[in-house]
């Protein structure tokens, strides 16, 4: 192509003059750092939300991002930011270009649900939550006299943890050899319910969780083809096994405690073997194929903590779960001719379950025996042949078709098998040299084989139900992109997009979905010094589903619309620059606000209220170059979130007489981070 | 498309032609490119250690030897890249990066949805600076989100992943030069690339929540929702879309909620039925077939 009548003739163009004295290559240290100080307005938890900003005051600012470029291609490169906050990062990277890379890097993420929680447990944090001594247990909430006296606050927060290390050697241009590590605790506290007969417990969760990872891998790049063998395992463990309480209510059962089982070590290892081959220059052939192994073998808790209850003996101590997967992928794509190519996409993800089954004789909430149950195994096979081609019609212009079939088989579940068919167009053209409009459209019919009521079901699923992702299925897709650049540096566009799907079997489930969206964006920079960006976007997704409270025909009908509509405008601005001195002054601004509404209508019903939620967000920066080498730069940092939801807002701990809540709210915020620091680049 | 024939040469002295007007000062600063990787001449695979700032932009005698002052004509253009517009065309320009990174990283790159949509590799990649936005993980995301507005529009929802803030890209579960995965996505199927941060949901599990080893998405949506945890509808709604089952399940909301002692108000606030089934990802007890415990 292009390229190949290029390069070679580097070999024969004459050097002899090229001094390369204008060229200013860097070598040693350089880089910038920061320095400086913030403040966070005010002591609000949610806005620490993913930014370490929950508590107010000043905080230190300190970043770097330093450069090293040493002698034969040796170079070292540090980034890091909001070293001193709670979501920090660091990343370090270096080597020898060509030869060798070694990298390390750190990460927090803070995430914080709520501090408005309450809970009359103690040994909060850990996994057996008591009740005080002097608790009195009653059959709803309102009874229970010492919950006021026994509430303390506890905070709903997890952070995560994170370190790194890799390396990749390449010691000639054929062979690589590379090793990636990381090892992430995830640590605090989020909700679970525990239930007691037909009373519930919402409950301070303990998070303890190490996930270690591993990535080997090993390619040869041949001349015209490559191929890599790379190992990957994963392995979770959680500190506790399981979260045992004291029940809050009086209990008809005489259940005076529950066990929950928290989630169970587990390993996944996996083996792939990709590659490539370059048939010709015009043709590609390229394929990874992906052999894992899912084990998961905790030991079981007992079938319950209560002692009235007598069981029989578990069928096994634990569950030697595995679970095979195989998946494979390849693509064949080819220059047919100049005008047209053409493409073949395959794909096949298999799921062989060898988990063993067996016969549990259960006890509902450590309540009562209902009888015994057998766990399932869940094999699945999903094949996808694509072909598409796509050609050159005139200069301007493109047009692309193609199918797409897809069988599914899933021989443990309601529909063994499912089979869709999808064909799609697409044309873009370039209306003017500036100009380009895309339109596609998809149409998707998928068949269902006969809907099978389990048996295992219990209680009985209504037999016209037909879960929606095995349903015979007709699916609409539209979706136009118009890109108008009027001058150099001066783009806009909108893009439209719809999506409908009709789920035509059976009477009772989600009946029929669909989204349809709107974008408008912008961006225009007046001059080299000022520009202006923005965008805004209308999004609805719309649901019809049906039920049936009898057990028989469809009997309600409900609909739910979620409508965002999101806008944001931006600005940077170069004020002043002093190319001599090297002095100026920058200025910018960005503001975006989303406002979400989500309506739930039931047919002849008074409906749920609406959901309501938005975020405003105001970013500003202004930094003034005092020289090449120092600047002082003031940042701001604003963000209000307001929600209306019905789920959590104004239910406290006793509000519902059959759960037991935390009393956690919406993390509504509206809060500023205003900082100054000076940053130095050398 | 190949752009047409220049009966242009190489320069006879190489970058310290183009640089005598590319200073600092001028409309395209290049200056930077000298603190970055591709100005390292003791990397034979390097540009500088090639034809300089021809191996990328061609054989520049024509545009160099152009008289300053001649302001009537028009410059003839050398291979230019990124911007909407250029000269070059897409597949020429993104020729030029190949022919040194059309490696083990780019098997898939043709016939992914990113070449087949022209995308220039200068429309995401910055050459001439020390900060290419798009190779700094806390500032990708502002980089994919250009082109892709709606998950820009999608991150500013109640519920997202940390991608406007800086601690996770887009790169973290998608490869944008291309894989054989429905969205291009870095592992092998979406559950796959989701246990990679999520692993306690990965199992396998005694009692296993059949929807939930198949997809993470018949629930979640990955890029933002205005519903807690990502989910793509509200609970109740949410589970009786597959659970109509003889008893509670399949009530619908007929109560007022603004009284906590309305009949269903117990399984529609809090975690609505979560209270009780909470081991949705699927449990490991002996008795938590329901997914109660």
């Amino acid at each position: 192509g292009a390229a190949a009548e290029l390069w070679y003739q580097a070999g024969e163009v004459d050097k002899s003059e090229w001094e390369c004295k204008y060229c200013l290559f860097e070598s040693g240290l350089s880089g910038d750092v920061q320095l400086g100080v913030g403040s966070v307005d005010e002591n609000q938890f949610g806005f620490g939300n993913y930014t370490g900003y929950d508590d107010d005051g000043a905080y230190l600012v300190l970043g770097a991002d330093l450069r090293y470029r040493g002698e034969e291609a040796a170079y070292w490169r540090l980034n890091s930011s909001r070293l001193a906050l709670d979501s920090r990062s660091v990343r370090l990277e270096g080597g020898r270009q060509g030869s060798y890379r070694i990298g390390v890097d750190y990460l927090e993420i803070p995430r914080l649900y709520s501090d408005g929680a309450e809970t009359p447990f103690t040994g909060v944090g850990g996994n057996d939550l008591q009740l005080p001594e002097n608790w009195v247990k009653a059959g709803t909430t309102d009874g229970m006299t010492e919950l006021d006296n026994s509430l303390r606050p506890v905070a709903l927060r997890t952070d995560r943890r994170r370190v790194g290390v890799g390396v990749e050697i390449t010691p000639t241009s054929r062979w690589s050899y590379s090793a990636d590590f990381r090892r992430e605790r995830k640590e605090g506290l989020n909700v679970i319910g525990g239930s007691m007969l037909f009373r519930s417990t919402l409950l301070p969760e303990p998070v303890d969780y190490t996930t270690e990872q591993l990535d080997l891998g090993v390619g040869y790049q041949g001349d015209h083809w490559n191929v890599q063998v790379g190992y990957y395992g994963s392995f979770f463990r959680e500190e506790n096994r399981s979260l045992r309480w004291d029940n809050p209510f009086g209990d008809p059962t005489g259940a005076n405690e529950g066990q929950l089982a928290l989630p169970p070590d587990n390993e996944f290892h996996q083996v792939t073997l990709s590659g490539r081959y370059d048939v010709s220059e015009a043709t590609r052939a390229s394929a990874k194929l992906s052999l894992g192994r899912m084990t998961q073998n905790d030991e079981f808790l007992p079938y319950t903590v209560n002692p009235a209850l007598t069981t029989g003996a578990l069928p096994r101590d634990s569950l030697e779960g595995e679970v095979r997967t195989t998946n494979l992928d390849a693509r064949l794509v080819s220059a047919w001719s100049e005008r047209l190519t053409l493409q073949a996409d395959f794909r096949h993800d298999q799921r062989d379950d060898e988990t063993p089954t067996d016969s549990f004789d259960y006890v509902s909430t450590d309540a009562f025996l209902p009888g015994a149950r057998e766990n399932r195994q869940y094999d699945r096979r999903d094949s996808r042949l694509a072909l598409q081609g796509r050609y050159q019609l005139t200069p301007q212009t493109r047009v692309s078709t193609g199918a797409d079939y897809d069988r599914k088989r899933r021989p443990d579940e309601e529909v063994e098998e499912t089979q869709e068919t999808t064909v799609w167009a697409e044309a873009a053209s370039r209306l003017h040299p500036t100009s380009q409009l895309v339109v596609g459209l998809a149409y998707a019919d998928r068949d269902a084989s006969e809907y099978r009521v389990l048996d295992a079901a219990i209680p009985e699923q209504n037999p016209l139900m037909v879960k929606f992702n095995m349903a015979s299925r007709e699916q609409e897709r539209a979706e136009a992109r118009l890109t108008v650049s009027p001058r150099e540096h001066i783009d806009f566009g909108v893009e439209l997009a719809f999506r409908d799907n009709d789920y035509t079997d059976g009477a009772i489930g989600l009946r029929s979905s669909r989204d349809t969206s709107v974008s408008f964006d912008a961006t225009v920079l007046v001059s080299r010094s000022l520009s202006f960006h923005g965008f805004a976007s209308r999004e609805v997704h719309d649901n019809e589903q049906t039920g049936s409270q009898d057990f028989s025909v469809p009997d309600w009908f409900a609909t739910t619309e979620d409508a965002i509509n999101s806008a944001g405008v931006g600005v940077s601005w170069e004020v002043f620059h002093d190319s001599f001195t090297q002095k100026g002054l920058n200025l910018s601004l960005d503001y975006v606000r989303s406002d979400a509404t989500g309506k739930i209508g039931i047919r002849n019903e008074t409906g749920f209220p609406d959901l309501e939620s938005s975020v405003t967000n105001v970013q500003a920066q202004a930094r003034y170059r005092f020289s090449e080498t120092v600047s002082t730069e003031l940042a701001y940092y604003y963000e209000r979130f307001e929600s209306d939801d019905w789920m959590v807002d104004g239910v406290e701990p006793d509000t519902l007489p059959t759960v037991l809540t935390l009393g956690s709210e919406g993390q509504n915020y509206d809060n500023h981070v205003i900082a100054a620091y000076v940053r130095y680049r050398f | 498309q190949e752009s047409e024939e220049t009966s242009s040469t190489y320069t006879d002295r190489g970058a310290d032609r183009c640089l005598k007007c590319h200073d600092e000062f001028s409309e395209f600063p290049v200056m930077d490119i000298f603190k970055t990787k591709h100005a390292e001449t003791s990397d034979p695979r390097t540009p500088f250690a090639k034809l300089q700032c021809e191996t990328c932009h061609g054989p520049g005698s024509e545009h160099a030897d152009m008289s300053i002052d001649d302001e009537e004509e028009e410059r003839p253009p050398i291979r230019d890249f990124g911007h909407r517009g250029a000269e070059t065309p897409v597949a020429e320009q993104n020729a030029v990066c190949l022919s040194c990174h059309d490696d083990r990283h780019r098997n898939d790159w043709r016939g992914s949805a990113h070449q087949t949509g022209q995308v220039a590799c200068a429309d995401c990649h910055q050459i001439h600076t020390t900060h290419d936005r798009v190779l700094t993980p806390s500032e990708e995301p502002q980089v994919c989100f250009q082109c892709h507005t709606r998950e820009r529009s999608e991150s500013y929802r109640a519920s997202s992943h940390p991608l406007r803030y800086g601690s996770m890209s887009c790169g973290s579960c998608h490869e944008p030069h291309g894989s054989l995965t429905e969205s291009m996505l870095r592992r092998s199927t979406l559950n796959q690339t989701c246990y990679e941060c999520h692993a306690e949901k990965r199992g396998p599990f005694l009692w296993e929540h059949a929807p939930v080893s198949e997809d993470c998405a018949h629930c979640h949506q990955p890029h933002g929702s205005n519903h807690p945890a990502l989910l793509t509808q509200r609970a109740p709604l949410l589970c009786q879309r597959c659970h109509s089952q003889a008893g509670h399940p399949s009530i619908a909301f007929t109560g007022d909620l603004t009284s906590g002692a309305s009949p269903t108000a117990g399984m529609l606030l809090g975690q609505s039925c979560m209270n009780c089934h909470s081991q949705v990802h699927g449990s490991n007890h002996p008795s938590g077939v329901n997914l109660k415990r």
